[in-house]
């Protein structure tokens, strides 16, 4: 897949290779205005921001040395507030926006290449291509407009139709095949734009802000769909949002723009709990981190007891925690024995371990997110992590859940201190 | 006797007299007059072809169609339209109108159809016409800017004024009334299907694009559909000024009821003003009500056109596009880097240079005859003991002017570049310079090196040529040397690879060159007569019968009078570029042409390894884009389209033959044509498409050859081959450049074409000057003006897409990433290229 090498030493600070990689984008620079190459490039090479460079020259650095890479299948979503380069980024992959400098990868296609014909057979073959305001066309009905990439490659009518039908039908919206397309609301019309992308059934969706302009409901529904058409379909989305919530909600991996400069990239996770900088950080304490971090995260060994020990080895085994598991032959874990129980169990005599188990655990898996324990944590008792065949495989202490969030929580207002002070 | 005539010279009228202006004069009138009858004379074709479409319009359209069927069906065809384009209302009303007009009598009648098919034709024209350059001028912003100020012109001039040229070309009747209608009508058109494709949401643009449109389709798709309503509104306007005018039209001979109203004007007729207004203002409501758009139906006619009216000059404001304003840009004052020591001194030598070059065509440039007035003008072949310095008509001429203007341009530029470098005109900096220097080099030794006319008694050069000369190699030292160290830099990245259109700029220019050296560069129809080899040798025969009694002297006398009379038919004298006749300017730029084209071929990226690199693209079929296949289609075109223009005799006045009586060649060209459509419309391969590209390309260049070889001779053949070959062994001689080295390369080839600019339009201005009437300069000084011309522009774009680096105060920056503290120099020394930089 990656025969073709970089040719550009400086700038691999960024773009550690994925397999299966199906996009790349290698040390570009974009600058916009009279003279791009000139001394505006010179001092975004020095490593001069983009504030003090449009001062400086008049002209605008919309990207500066970015890198990035990825693996076919994933959704890569690109975060950042408005002018932070990621719409223009995008732009680069299908070439809307040739780059000053640098190489952008697809395919194993250096896209700068590309001309003319060869470029627009690329964009009709690779990719489909979603936008915030829809850039829907008023002059077509629905059906039209999903099959506009397909006329675009010159397939018969009755095919064309076929397949954006095809493509209706996963948005839900066959029913309005033959409507204007100013007849539908907002988040309809944006079915149609993510419609007409799929229609031609491209390997690539760049989806430039796709659900900004919708409102939060219909966002959110928006979004559930597109992660079940994204499990139907398995394609490699590019993503471009400015609202992190959706970004952590939708992405597998999330790269953090700023001033036309990638800040970070790591999986949803990784940007709540290890922020690079201020600038992560200050975004990252408007969510709640419990929705993104996961059980896997903060378990501890399970340290499960064997359902045929006696109560007194139970205790005993229990120093120090509040409550342990108890498990059958297959580690399926059947009950739980807390300190307390076991201590009153002992009190009136009893030897026998499963009569002290209480059945009423709370049972989580690990990819499950720490705000649906909330309210088991509260009880204070540990939490069973099990896979999906039952087996136990860890444990969560409230205490920990706290601790994590603690620990994110200092690691922003340290970022915080340092940003403001 | 020559001292005092001398004298004579010298106590001319002081420098502060106004006689003094005399010596000076610029004679505009008569080279208006000149530049009409050289039209007329050389561009008659031309003429013809614009007239052809008006006059075709009215031929068939107005005269063979709406005068020729009954009036009954005219009412219900206007009937049935204003039904259908609008409301049965409007049909009904339409249909009315119509024929109130035609009860006002089978002459007004008759009137009327006329005067709507005048308008008719004028808005079917405006629309051919106005929607494709608005559409070229909402796409691209540079026709846009080329565009604007020629509608602004045309809008502000009163009609008055471009009624006058247009009679003066076209005569009087309904075709020239047509034109000054479109001119004024048409503006508005090309305003609002510009600002209508502007206005197309640019995500919707940018949509179609992504799915892999190319720009046609994006243009057809998405911009015009979604522009349609601006345009309808353009061609509604038009239609209102296009009414507005045909009283004016009038004037001229437009015929229809706008000359019934004019009619009764000039003869105080009040009966026939009255009726024929009616049929006037009938017309108006009828045409309008039809194609009005639907939410003005409340307005009236007379608010509405004083509204177009009102609106000619920003018919944008008609839509509702608030925000919209084309001349909208937000320019920010830049810096430019400031004169450094090594840079001053190339300014300095270029610019005095300059100043020389100015003073010098002060001085004497001729003695005792006129060097290029003495092929124009018989008396200037006889001014013994007369001096003239570089801008008089029998001095230096064009070519003094020319070379001064490109001395003044220089100091100019020195001037504006040592007091406020980058800044100011965006030609005055260093290959600017080297333009102007190069420029005027090129046409002092032309004049120089010009021969004077076989009837010019004697002639010398007077020491303003020598200093002008010697002043620009001095001015080309300097501006060389200051192309080498100016601190240029590319604003937008340079592709790589063999610029195409460059490529093919080079070869038109080496046609117009090699064709310019055998065409003629002055033809002289002046009555006397011609005394032919032919000619001379049958007044030999007569005479030697007489010497021997075979004839007697009276029959002599008629047989003498017969040969001259004969020899007064052989009316034109030709003179060809190269020819020991004439001035030789073909050979002088022919061979400075050469130069160019060899330095346009490395500057316009060719070199061994893109060469080979094409070569083997090309080989490699399935490889070739369409890039390839396009530009073989280009040069087949071109080279077909050359055959058949091909003047059958070259040496002639600018004469282009479209006839089609030219069998031979009409049909290995319609052939060519033939099999080329039928080559690239079938289902083949790139491979096998290209083949037989070559194959007809083989084929026409063996039929070109085989025409230069009968025209004129084998040598003309070896001159194309050389010409040809020069460009492709320079390219082959250079290493790979650097976009840096390709610019100034250009530069050199730019500023050689500059200078056969001069050498063409010199030649052509001068003798449009001094020239008798019926001395004409001719097609070849044309062509090499056009040659300098392509040399130019195809190295206009790498030219422009350098400029003058911008210049910053030191900035120390801690890089976000590295702690160290770089200093960014405010300026560097060296200027290597930053093309190279990024490709490390």
């Amino acid at each position: 897949m990656s025969n073709f090498t970089s040719t550009n030493g400086s700038s691999t600070k960024q773009a550690s290779p994925v397999d299966n990689e199906i996009i790349r984008l290698d040390g570009v620079y974009k600058i916009f205005g009279a003279q791009p190459r000139g001394r505006a490039y010179e001092l975004a090479k020095a490593g001069v921001g983009k504030n003090e460079v449009q001062a400086q020259t008049g002209h605008v650095m919309g990207l500066h040395d970015v890198n990035f890479s990825v693996p076919q299948g994933e959704i890569f979503v690109v975060m950042g507030l408005s002018g932070s380069g990621k719409s223009t980024a995008i732009r680069t992959v299908n070439k809307l926006h040739p780059v000053t400098a640098g190489e952008v990868w697809v395919d194993g296609v250096n896209v700068q290449d590309l001309n003319g014909p060869s470029l627009q057979a690329f964009r009709r073959e690779k990719m489909g291509m979603v936008f915030q305001h829809f850039a829907l066309f008023p002059h077509r009905n629905v059906i039209d407009n999903v099959g506009y990439g397909l006329k675009v490659q010159k397939v018969p009518r009755r095919e064309r139709d076929k397949q954006s039908m095809r493509a209706l039908a996963l948005v839900g919206l066959e029913a309005y095949a033959q409507n204007a397309v100013s007849e539908l609301s907002g988040g309809m019309q944006q079915r149609i734009g993510l419609a007409r992308a799929l229609a031609s059934d491209p390997d690539i969706l760049l989806m430039d802000e796709a659900f900004s302009a919708l409102d939060p409901l219909i966002r959110r529904q928006m979004q559930d769909e597109l992660m079940e058409i994204q499990n139907e379909l398995r394609k490699t989305i590019l993503f471009i949002t400015h609202d992190l919530n959706e970004a952590l909600r939708v992405g597998n991996r999330v790269c953090i723009m700023k001033d036309g400069a990638v800040v970070q990239i790591g999986t949803p996770e990784e940007i709540l709990t290890q922020p690079a900088t201020g600038y992560v950080a200050e975004f990252v304490q408007d969510v709640d981190q419990g929705r993104v971090i996961q059980v896997r995260e903060v378990m501890v060994e399970a340290k499960p007891i064997p359902h045929d020990s006696t109560l007194d080895d139970a205790i005993s085994a229990l120093t120090g925690r509040a409550g342990a598991f108890c498990c059958d032959n297959a580690g399926k874990p059947i009950g739980m024995i807390t300190t307390e129980d076991g201590i009153r169990a002992a009190g009136v005599g009893s030897t026998d371990l499963a009569k002290a188990m209480r059945e009423d655990f709370d049972v989580t898996t690990a990819d499950a997110t720490l705000n649906e324990l909330y309210a088991p944590a509260g009880r204070g008792l540990p939490i069973a992590v099990v896979d999906d065949n039952g087996v136990l495989i860890g444990r969560l202490e409230p205490r920990d859940i706290m601790e994590e969030m603690g620990r994110v929580e200092n690691l922003i207002d340290g970022f915080e201190r340092e940003v403001f002070m | 006797m020559t001292i005092r005539m001398q004298e004579d010279a010298d106590t001319g009228p002081s420098f502060f007299d106004d006689k003094v202006l005399d010596q000076w004069e610029l004679p505009v009138g008569p080279w208006v007059d000149q530049a009409v009858d050289w039209i007329d004379q050389n561009l008659a074709p031309v003429l013809d072809v614009i007239r052809w479409p008006f006059a075709a319009l009215f031929e068939y359209f107005v005269k063979g169609f709406l005068l020729e069927i009954p009036w009954v069906v005219v009412v219900v065809a206007f009937f049935i339209v204003g039904t259908v384009v609008r409301n049965l209302k409007v049909g009904v009303m339409v249909a009315i109108g119509l024929t109130c007009c035609g009860l006002l009598g089978s002459d007004y009648w008759d009137a009327t159809m006329v005067s709507i098919g005048l308008i008719l034709v004028a808005v079917f024209l405006c629309a051919l016409i106005g929607i494709p350059i608005g559409v070229l001028c909402g796409r691209f912003d540079g026709v846009w800017q080329t565009i604007r100020p020629i509608l602004d012109a045309m809008q502000v001039i009163h009609t008055f004024v471009y009624m006058l040229p247009v009679i003066f070309f076209f005569g009087f009747g309904a075709v020239p009334a047509t034109m000054v209608t479109m001119i004024f009508a048409l503006p508005p058109l090309i305003r609002l299907t510009n600002l209508g494709i502007r206005q197309v949401p640019e995500d919707v643009v940018e949509a179609s694009r992504a799915f892999g449109a190319p720009e046609f389709k994006v243009l057809t798709d998405v911009q015009l559909p979604l522009a349609r309503p601006a345009m309808m509104t353009g061609l509604n306007q038009t239609l209102l000024l296009s009414i507005s005018m045909a009283g004016v039209a009038a004037i001229i001979g437009a015929g229809g009821l706008g000359q019934l109203v004019f009619r009764a004007v000039q003869n105080l007729d009040v009966g026939l003003a009255g009726s024929s207004g009616v049929a006037f203002f009938l017309v108006a409501v009828i045409l309008d009500r039809i194609s009005q758009p639907e939410a003005s139906d409340g307005t009236n006619l007379f608010s509405r056109m004083k509204t177009a009216w009102s609106h000619r000059k920003d018919p944008e404001e008609l839509l509702d596009a608030p925000g919209f304003s084309s001349n909208q840009s937000t320019i920010k004052r830049d810096r430019f880097a400031p004169v450094v020591g090594s840079e001053r001194l190339p300014i300095l030598i270029s610019g005095m240079a300059g100043i020389a070059i100015a003073v010098s065509t002060f001085l004497v440039w001729s003695h005792d005859s006129g060097l290029i007035s003495g092929y124009g003008r018989r008396t200037d072949a006889d001014l013994a003991g007369e001096s003239f310095n570089g801008i008089v008509g029998a001095g230096g001429s064009f070519f003094g002017i020319f070379v001064g203007l490109c001395g003044l341009f220089l100091a100019a530029t020195m001037v504006n570049n040592l007091v406020n470098p980058g800044a100011g005109p965006a030609w005055m900096r260093a290959d600017g310079a080297l333009l102007a220097a190069g420029g005027a080099l090129v046409t002092s030794i032309a004049f120089l090196l010009a021969r004077p006319s076989t009837l010019n008694l004697e002639y010398s050069h007077g020491i303003g040529v020598f200093v002008a000369v010697a002043a620009s190699v001095v001015a080309v030292l300097g501006a060389v040397l200051w192309v080498r160290v100016a601190p240029m830099a590319e604003r937008v990245p340079q592709v790589g690879g063999i610029s195409i259109g460059r490529a093919l700029g080079g070869l038109a220019a080496t046609a117009c060159l090699v064709i310019g050296l055998y065409a003629g560069w002055s033809f002289d129809r002046r009555t006397d007569t011609v005394i032919t080899p032919e000619i001379q040798a049958m007044l030999d025969d007569v005479y030697a019968k007489v010497d021997a009694g075979e004839m007697t002297n009276g029959v002599a006398g008629q047989e003498i009078q017969r040969i001259n009379n004969l020899a007064v038919k052989a009316e034109i004298v030709v003179i060809d570029g190269q020819s020991d006749q004439g001035a030789g300017l073909g050979t002088v730029s022919l061979v400075f042409g050469l130069f160019a084209l060899a330095l346009l071929a490395p500057g316009a990226g060719m070199n061994r390894k893109t060469l080979s690199e094409a070569a083997s693209r090309f080989r490699a079929a399935e490889v070739a884009s369409g890039r390839e296949t396009t530009v073989l289609i280009g040069v087949v075109s071109a080279l077909f389209a050359l055959l058949w223009l091909y003047p059958v005799d070259l040496r002639g006045p600018f004469v282009m033959n479209f006839q089609f009586g030219r069998t031979v060649e009409s049909a290995i060209v319609v052939a060519a044509l033939i099999g080329l459509v039928a080559v690239f419309a079938t289902r083949s391969t790139i491979r096998q498409k290209a083949l037989w590209a070559q194959i007809i390309l083989v084929g026409g260049l063996a039929a070109l050859a085989a025409m230069v070889v009968v025209a004129h001779g084998p040598i003309a053949l070896a001159c194309i081959a050389i010409a040809l070959a020069i460009p492709v062994v320079a390219a082959m001689a250079f290493p790979e450049l650097t976009s840096r080295q390709q610019w100034t390369w250009s530069a050199i080839s730019a500023a050689l074409g500059f200078g056969l600019m001069g050498i063409g339009s010199s030649w052509i201005l001068s003798l449009m000057r001094v020239a008798d009437s019926k001395f004409f300069s001719g097609v070849g000084s044309a062509l090499v003006f056009v040659s300098g011309f392509l040399l130019f522009s195809a190295s206009r774009k790498i030219l422009s897409d350098f400029g003058r680096r911008k210049i910053y105060d030191d900035v120390t920056t801690t890089s976000s990433t590295a702690d160290e503290t770089k200093t960014i120099p405010a300026e560097t020394s060296e200027f290597e290229p930053i093309g190279a930089g990024a490709a490390n």
